[in-house]
């Protein structure tokens, strides 16, 4: 009897644990899709030409400037940081084993493959995305959102699409800023120490000889895809919420920790596809 | 023999499931002719809001129909819908404004969204409508630097802008505001003046700002669906 008794608490303690599961997977899958179906979305829209009225130009030139202008100092001082830390350290090692040859080779499969893109969707995340988060956050609860559709104005296009290009753009142009900054101020500190004797011209000449044709593409297109994927991720997090029992300071851990997860999905796909 | 001018509004046999001061399901029968200003009385302002909704499309009755210009809301695309509603006029939630935007853009924005007007030409007509409803021009900053009183005007223009064919207006806020009667009275006689309608949801018959308006029809939303009153 009490053997018969424990085999069937057994058996519904391991259903129930099977049925979390499911229900997890199949929660996640749902996401996952409804997320997919979103990115496609996007970009059906925002190839349409109807789309581009000069509201949404409006919008998309407002988080355009936002991400690549108003950002402008952060990514600087990021890239300062990091060439200090990255470039400096990189040039000391190689100096101290002797092998400042591959100093090029170094920097281009460290920076300019791997840390920039995610440099860049933490750094648009924690300036652009947690103030799209709490913007459309506040949408359904704030009633604007209700006020958006009575006027007509369908916010795929004018909150979604706009912020999306925007963050892919400017995702671009923050990358190219944070490695210049990244690789000038690596070289001066590293000539200042005494570390390398070469001129900036030689430096910059090794570094793009160790680079080949896929590194003007892939790690642009990156950059590209994470800053898409961040708006994404923030434009779908902060209209999600739909009631004021949701509050608006978990918005931000959960927007960032599906950020993060995009951010290192989209770099691991790239290795993986390159 | 010329036939019957199409009404811009009808509700026919819309019921709206859920009310707030009600245990049944309300059946609305309403037509709004073209030119004309209905007044209806609904004690509740969820209940005036979900409304609004039935009467713009935002929410499908649970049974009958709703048509504007004639066609029935939903046989038509979420799209449609949206591009149907810019002839449509709204002064609802004065107090709501969208966070990303300043007051000015929030006010426009519809107008440029939806039509190719040039941006002088929409800016004046807002502009008059500002002066016409007390303010100096349309405030410029975000709402939580513009005043309560701004806002409410901001709103009012927003909704007369760009000569809608209907324009509806609900909010409690607003009934209360009497120096806005005189400016309501004249955008609403201009507004049916252009040939719109004029449909106001308010919550007592005798709101401060509906004072010196002179309604066609005049309902109470009551549990049997709409009763005609007349306004004393």
């Amino acid at each position: 009897m009490t053997i018969r008794a424990s085999y069937s608490f057994d058996r519904s303690r391991l259903r129930r644990a099977l049925g979390s599961l499911g229900a997890f997977v199949r929660q996640g899958t749902s996401n996952l899709l409804l997320f997919v179906s979103l990115g496609a979305t996007v970009l059906v829209v925002a190839s349409r030409r109807s789309t581009w009225r000069a509201p949404v130009w409006a919008e998309f030139m407002r988080a355009l400037n936002a991400v690549a202008v108003r950002s402008l100092s952060t990514s600087v001082a990021t890239g300062v940081l990091v060439g200090f830390a990255l470039v400096s350290q990189a040039v000391y090692w190689l100096a101290a084993t002797g092998q400042t040859g591959l100093v090029g080779q170094v920097i281009v499969i460290l920076l300019i493959r791997e840390l920039v893109p995610i440099l860049v969707g933490l750094l648009i995340f924690g300036r652009n995305g947690t103030a799209t988060l709490i913007e459309l956050g506040e949408a359904h609860t704030g009633g604007w959102m209700r006020q958006f559709e009575i006027q007509g104005l369908d916010p795929m296009v004018l909150l979604v699409v706009p912020r999306t290009l925007a963050f892919a753009l400017g995702a671009f142009c923050m990358a190219t800023v944070l490695l210049l900054s990244t690789l000038l101020t690596g070289y001066l500190i590293a000539h200042g120490l005494g570390l390398v004797a070469y001129s900036i011209w030689d430096f910059s000449d090794m570094v793009q000889r160790a680079m080949t044709v896929r590194d003007f593409i892939v790690p642009p297109l990156k950059c590209i895809v994470i800053g898409f994927m961040v708006a994404l991720v923030c434009c779908a997090t902060g209209l999600g919420r739909r009631d004021q029992s949701d509050e608006l300071q978990r918005l931000v851990p959960r927007g960032f920790v599906r950020s993060a997860l995009a951010i290192l999905v989209i770099n691991g796909a790239f290795d993986l596809v390159g | 023999m010329a036939r019957p001018a199409r009404p811009i509004l009808s509700l026919q046999a819309a019921t709206f499931g859920e009310r707030q001061l009600s245990t049944t399901t309300t059946r609305i029968d309403l037509e709004l002719p073209r030119g004309g200003i209905t007044l209806v009385q609904v004690d509740d302002e969820i209940d005036a809001a979900a409304l609004v909704d039935l009467c713009i499309g935002l929410t499908a009755p649970t049974d009958g129909r709703v048509r504007f210009l004639g066609v029935d809301w939903q046989s038509r695309g979420p799209r449609e819908q949206l591009m149907r509603r810019r002839r449509i006029g709204t002064v609802v939630q004065t107090h709501v404004w969208p966070a990303h935007m300043n007051v000015f853009d929030a006010v426009l924005v519809a107008r440029f969204y939806h039509f190719d007007r040039p941006r002088a030409e929409v800016i004046a007509e807002a502009t008059a409508l500002a002066r016409l409803f007390g303010l100096p021009g349309l405030p410029v900053g975000r709402r939580e630097t513009t005043p309560r009183r701004a806002l409410i005007r901001a709103a009012c223009v927003r909704g007369f802008l760009g000569a809608p064919d209907l324009v509806v207006v609900q909010d409690q806020a607003l009934e209360a505001t009497a120096d806005l009667a005189v400016p309501m009275a004249q955008a609403i006689a201009e507004a049916l003046d252009r040939g719109a309608t004029v449909l106001w949801i308010v919550e007592s018959l005798a709101a401060e700002a509906a004072r010196f308006v002179t309604p066609d029809q005049v309902f109470r939303l009551g549990d049997q669906g709409l009763v005609q009153v007349r306004r004393r």
